[in-house]
């Protein structure tokens, strides 16, 4: 199964104004060599375009994995704010 | 500002059972949850041992979960599967006593934490969802409350109990912990929910209604990294999911967890286990399961606070066991609380008695007893790569007849042991394997 089909599966309240998840500096990234935070990611939420890495952080999953993949401590992690983000109805 | 005696983070099993147990002793206690109701954001495996809420809540709460349909099925059966590639060795074991008395229930968690937390209400407790803790409000450099997302939403309280689950970020912010996980302290599960008729999941794991079944599957699927994989059974789902340690995920640096899902479910055996319901699924998750063990605990008490659950990393790993854990370790920091309040002492010397109720339970004496076999684990693959393959290679060849004697079977699988592994090797994994479940 696809990623976005298994996303798909899911019940999100994405709070589009806030992001929880944000790259500190971009730079950064272009020099991480292995770019752990997108193999690790469980949700895709991490794509590099070859100059750019974008987060798509409506999926994430909330796991904390990029978090501590992240050699550079790179990312701004956080909860989404209450009441926002998965959803779970079967966990 | 609002005032509580005790604020209580996170309405998982180990915030839960605290402030069940602080209110049934008068205690006023918020338990503060960012979810939009409890078990909103958790995930499990399923297998919740009922030995805990047995000396929570009372001796008939088998009963009460039935009749509430806060679990799913009654496990009489535990299973070990070790895959290879084409091969597979089962080991398990079924018991007549545990219909009788059970041991154990597959559970999902929004339905159970909804369950566990009304249960808190019931007993007096303010469950507070869709809030997020952000900080603490310190006073002299001590703990006096929390600051939440809600607007003006400041709460003082005597002391805090911080069940904030995996990802310690409060309880680094309370000073209690100095590092955040490292890639070895920890593995990344998925996990999906198969729906499928009763029957079907009768037909799988050979048990008649609302009797359970577990299966656990270590090898091939796992590509040599350090993992575990479960089936479990629900009433009309199985929750079906892998976990794999993040350190060698990140060294291994091709695989999705969400690959290695699919791995395990196109494995010829599996596959043929599931059929095509294998293509189906209602949810999909992932959570963190604190694998560092005994020395990645961080400091559980201070003045006015005390860490209870995952959020101590108190999970043994080996045994799938973390919400009891997480259970016996709320109960046991609200006793301290409450011993606390009849003194009116909250200091970090006080509240340090936590730490021996701990230390008197089988949490810790289990904690401490495999301390040192994950790092074994981690570093010895071979038990979840080449092992795996040597037994099933060594059934297939024992019990293939073709016309060979016997002894030259045995020498066959003799020299392939020798090859594959070195009887040095063995010898040595045998040793070590020892030493760390002595
Ligand atoms: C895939 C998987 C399989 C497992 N299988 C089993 C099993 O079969 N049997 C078993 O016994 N254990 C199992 N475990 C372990 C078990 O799930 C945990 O040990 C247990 O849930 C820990 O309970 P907890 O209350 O400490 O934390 P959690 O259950 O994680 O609860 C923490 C709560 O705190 C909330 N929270 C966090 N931060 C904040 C904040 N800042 N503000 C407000 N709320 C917050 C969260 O939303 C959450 O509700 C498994 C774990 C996983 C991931
Ligand atoms: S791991 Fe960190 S530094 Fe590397 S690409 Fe990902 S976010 Fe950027
Ligand atoms: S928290 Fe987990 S799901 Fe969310 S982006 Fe990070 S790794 Fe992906």
């Amino acid at each position: 199964m696809k990623i976005e089909d298994r996303l798909f599966l899911n019940r999100y309240r994405a709070d589009e104004e806030h992001p929880h998840l944000k790259i500190k500096d971009m730079d950064v990234c272009k020099n991480c060599k292995d770019k752990p935070c997108i193999n690790c990611c469980p949700a895709g939420v991490y794509q590099w375009d070859g100059e750019f890495m974008e987060v798509k952080f409506e999926g994430c999953l909330e796991c904390g994995t990029c978090r501590i993949v992240c050699p550079y401590n790179n990312i701004e992690w956080e909860y989404p704010n209450g009441n926002y983000g998965i959803l779970y109805k079967f966990g | 500002m609002i005032e509580f005696d005790v604020v209580v983070i996170g309405a998982g099993p180990a915030g839960l059972a605290a402030a069940y147990k602080l209110a049934k002793n008068n205690i006023k206690v918020a338990v503060i949850e960012k979810g939009e109701y409890p078990g909103s954001k958790n995930v499990m495996g399923g297998v919740l041992y009922v030995d805990p809420l047995r000396k929570l809540i009372s001796e008939d709460i088998a009963d009460e979960l039935i009749k509430a349909k806060a679990v799913e099925r009654n496990v009489i059966e535990q299973n070990m599967w070790f895959i290879s590639d084409d091969g597979l060795v089962k080991g398990g074991h079924r018991n007549e006593k545990w219909k009788e008395k059970p041991n154990a229930f597959t559970v999902l968690r929004a339905k159970f934490d909804s369950w566990f937390a009304n249960k808190a209400k019931e007993a007096g407790a303010l469950i507070l969802p869709k809030t997020k803790v952000e900080d603490f409000i310190w006073e002299n450099n001590v703990i006096c409350g929390v600051k939440t997302s809600r607007p003006e939403g400041d709460i003082k309280c005597k002391a805090v109990i911080i069940a904030e689950g995996v990802n310690p970020l409060l309880t680094m912010k309370a000073g209690l912990r100095k590092e955040d996980l490292s890639p070895k302290m920890a593995a990344i599960a998925v996990k999906e929910i198969i729906p499928m008729p009763k029957e079907v999941i009768n037909n799988i794991f050979g048990v008649k209604e609302s009797d359970g079944a577990t299966l656990e599957i270590i090898g091939s699927w796992s590509q040599g990294m350090m993992g575990i994989a479960f089936l479990y059974a629900n009433k009309n789902s199985i929750s079906l999911g892998a976990g794999v340690l993040i350190e060698d995920l990140m060294k291994n640096n091709k695989i999705t967890p969400y690959e290695i899902l699919d791995n395990l479910k196109n494995h010829p055996i599996i596959a043929d286990l599931l059929g095509d319901y294998r293509k189906t699924a209602n949810e999909y998750m992932a959570h963190l399961i604190p694998e560092g063990g005994y020395y990645s605990i961080p400091k559980l008490y201070g003045n006015n606070v005390l860490v209870a659950g995952d959020a101590g990393m108190l999970v043994n790993s080996i045994h799938r066991e973390g919400s009891n854990h997480a259970i016996t370790s709320g109960m046991f920091a609200a006793e301290t609380l409450i011993e606390a309040f009849e003194k009116n002492d909250f200091s970090e010397s006080f509240l340090k008695r936590y730490v021996t109720k701990l230390e008197n339970s089988f949490v810790m004496k289990d904690l401490k007893k495999y301390r040192n076999l994950t790092s074994i684990m981690e570093k010895n693959h071979q038990f979840f790569e080449v092992y795996p393959s040597l037994i099933n290679d060594s059934a297939y060849r024992f019990l293939t007849v073709d016309g060979t004697p016997k002894y030259d079977i045995q020498k066959e699988i003799f020299d392939m042991l020798r090859t594959r592994r070195g009887l040095l090797g063995i010898a040595g994994d045998a040793l070590k394997f020892w030493k760390g479940v002595r």
